[in-house]
């Protein structure tokens, strides 16, 4: 059973953007949050997300 | 070829011997204010209470540090990496609780577990499901979901106890320890059908349903009847079966609620099962 990917993305300043810092594979949401809460914990953000990659919808493609 | 001298030998040893260095050791392990603080809480609890809360600490300790101990040897072996880094943050949190409880066993004229020279190969009180590493992966999600949250009962019966440095530890556990549900449950849902996951959810299951002991348990019990947990053993009982009855209903293994314990191999004093 292939897993869904989600995209990580995280923040470490108030006055920066989310940035992308990686992906996990989980079956859901909770999952997904919490591996990447443990893998992406080398700076202490103040923000981060997870949003499943198949959501993303090319608008110009390479 | 010219032959390289050997280095001294007494400098190898150096440090056991001197003086100052072996001050500044016992000094770095000497109870910080906080934990002086907690010990001398000890004192505060009624004499017919010590021997029940001495009893609990112990057993929270011990089986905390083994579960710690065996998450942390899958850390290299989980199927995915994300598994394998929730399971050394999981191992960390797991040995980092059993950390904050050994120290408090002094304020009860026991002494501190890791006060003992070898104490990491000295045998603990913790359930018997834990005496041997884990054979698969799926007994490792059976301690994580079964066996772990049977702790985390205890320390939701915790949360307004009187007794301060329990109170304290168990608050900040169980917030924890939601994460390990989280990861747990995801888990089980994952694996439901395979088919080391039945017998293993099975395994730990009268490990976990015993360990808070009969209804007249003689450190549960008097505990509960004092206000220092807010529930007895058959209640802290009934809400480990609440809470994991949503989850095995969903993947199908609600027949383990069926189960019955047995009673006659329960060692009360070392609160684990026998043989």
């Amino acid at each position: 059973m292939k897993q869904p990917v989600w995209l990580v993305l995280a923040r470490r300043k108030y006055e920066e953007p989310l940035y992308e810092v990686g992906s996990v594979t989980a079956d859901d949401a909770e999952m997904a949050a919490l591996f990447a809460q443990s893998i992406y914990d080398e700076h202490p953000w103040i923000e981060m997300i997870v949003a499943p990659r198949d959501s993303l919808r090319t608008v110009i493609a390479a | 070829m010219t032959e390289e001298p050997a280095p001294p030998a007494q400098a190898v040893f150096e440090a056991a011997v001197d003086a100052e260095a072996t001050a500044r050791a016992v000094a770095a392990a000497a109870p910080v204010a906080q934990e002086r603080a907690d010990l001398s809480l000890a004192s505060t609890l009624e004499p017919k209470l010590r021997e029940p809360m001495r009893a609990l600490l112990t057993s929270l300790a011990d089986n905390k540090y083994l579960l710690g101990r065996r998450y942390a040897e899958w850390c290299t072996g989980a199927p995915k990496l994300e598994s394998a880094v929730a399971a050394a943050a999981m191992a960390q949190d797991e040995l980092g609780h059993a950390r904050s409880f050994y120290p408090l066993l002094r304020g009860f004229g026991s002494p501190s577990h890791m006060d003992d020279k070898g104490w990491q190969k000295a045998s603990t009180n913790a359930v018997a499901y834990l005496d041997q590493p884990f054979q698969h992966w799926a007994n490792y999600i059976a301690a994580n979901v079964v066996l772990d949250t049977a702790l985390t009962t205890l320390f939701e019966a915790a949360t307004e106890s009187p007794y301060e440095p329990l109170r304290q530890r168990a608050a900040k556990i169980v917030q924890e320890e939601s994460a390990h549900w989280v990861h747990g449950s995801g888990w089980l849902r994952r694996m439901a059908e395979q088919p080391e996951m039945r017998p293993a959810l099975a395994e730990v299951w009268d490990d976990a349903f015993t360990w808070f002991g009969r209804e007249d348990d003689a450190a549960f019990a008097p505990l509960a009847a004092a206000g220092l947990l807010s529930q007895g053993p058959d209640a802290l009982r009934a809400a480990l079966r609440a809470r994991l009855t949503p989850l095995l209903d969903e993947v199908g293994a609600g027949a383990l609620l069926e189960r019955e314990l047995p009673w006659q191999r329960w060692a009360a004093t070392r609160r684990r099962l026998s043989g």
